[in-house]
């Protein structure tokens, strides 16, 4: 009889092993299951909030940029910067947010814009601006300044050359840039100012216009001889922000 | 010289049960694994941020919203987001208003896990803010 309890102890060592065995096995499965039913996760890091921020900022000076350009009120720069402060500041649910900005005042900028559309050739439509966001998490903090500064501006250059028959050929050269880069334009007319008044060179048969994909186009045109002859040119970038330049033609 | 033998099967049988704990154990490991890769949640987290920057980048994002354009943002979507994740876009206005008025969803069934990506949106056409809700899971 003891013989025989001693033989079952040893298979009760084995079964007690199993047992071991399966509950790990279980614990561990239910855990993962546990793991895999969480429902929704829903966070953002300091880092990716201070990404959205910067492009959001730069996407809302491009849209007040564009609306400026085209006739609206300078105030609303600082409105709408105003605006966009508080929406940040109220959606971010993850901490304290503190966000600020100030307007660019260093000439020629003022009140964090600078249109400057000449009769020189050069024409700037730009805005400046300084963010200071601030995001406090657990303890954490992250300081983050940034300064977009968003500039559309135009280079033309214009020579004339008299041609028999009281003529003249006209040659436009314009050169388009987005912060300080040769970029693309969307749309460009060409005037030029006749007595009358302006006139849009594409409207003549003899208008002939090039773009060589570089930020670079040129245009050729012929007309009645004037001397002083004034061009004017007008332009959309890519983002639709209008720049605008005037120039006195080169007799040559 | 018979207990001797006794105690030979006692150890056989202590290393035999050790064996099934360990065997076991190492069974376990692809659920250790598996539950290390709910770092996948990360993953389809960074790729759903990743595509709203890309998409709002040159302001598109922003002009589709602007223009109640739904359709074209979702097949926007689709296309840029990895065969095999399923998602639900909510766009809310500045008052906390859902501004779409037709659901933005594709992709199927979902599992259980779901991520969320929340975004700030300022687009350039009316200046106008909004805050986006980007609904994220694997396909089953």
């Amino acid at each position: 009889m003891k013989k025989l309890r001693q033989n079952r102890s040893a298979q009760v060592l084995i079964l007690a092993a199993l047992v071991i065995a399966l509950i790990a096995s279980s614990t561990m499965v239910y855990v993962f299951h546990l793991s895999q039913f969480s429902g929704v996760e829903d966070s953002i890091s300091p880092e990716d909030f201070v990404r959205i921020i910067e492009l959001g900022s730069r996407n809302l000076m491009i849209g007040v940029l564009t609306n400026i350009s085209r006739g609206g009120e300078n105030q609303m720069l600082e409105t709408s910067l105003e605006g966009w402060d508080s929406f940040v500041e109220k959606h971010y649910y993850f901490g304290e947010c503190s966000f600020r900005f100030d307007l660019c005042t260093i000439p020629p900028y003022s009140s964090g814009l600078w249109i400057f559309w000449g009769a020189n050739g050069f024409g700037v439509t730009s805005a400046a601006v300084d963010f200071y966001l601030n995001l406090t998490n657990e303890g954490t903090s992250i300081n983050v300044v940034y300064s977009p500064n968003l500039t559309t501006s135009l280079e033309i250059y214009s020579t004339t050359k008299k041609l028999k028959g009281g003529e003249q050929s006209v040659n436009v050269t314009i050169f388009v840039y987005n912060e300080g880069e040769p970029a693309l334009a969307r749309n460009l007319t060409i005037f030029y100012k006749t007595p009358t008044g302006w006139e849009e060179a594409n409207l003549l048969p003899s208008f002939r216009f090039e773009d060589y994909g570089n930020g670079t186009y040129r245009s050729s045109f012929i007309i009645q001889r004037r001397p002083h002859l004034n061009i004017s040119v007008k332009c959309y970038d890519r983002r639709d922000i209008f720049v605008r330049a005037n120039a006195t033609s080169a007799e040559i | 010289m018979l207990t001797d033998k006794r105690g030979h099967i006692r150890v056989f049988e202590a290393l035999l049960a050790t064996a099934v704990v360990f065997s076991a154990l190492l069974a376990q490991s692809p659920i250790h694994v598996a539950v290390k890769n709910s770092g996948d949640s990360e993953v389809l987290y960074e790729i759903g941020l990743n595509v709203l920057i890309e998409l709002d980048r040159d302001g598109e994002l922003g002009r589709l919203v602007a223009l109640g354009n739904w359709t074209t943002l979702s097949r926007r979507l689709s296309t840029l987001l990895p065969h095999g994740v399923s998602y639900n876009l909510t766009v809310y206005d500045e008052n906390t208003r859902i501004v779409n008025n037709s659901p933005m969803s594709g992709g199927g069934m979902p599992s259980n896990k779901v991520v969320s990506v929340q975004y700030i949106l300022a687009e350039r056409m009316n200046c106008q803010f909004y805050e986006i809700r980007l609904q994220l899971a694997w396909m089953r």
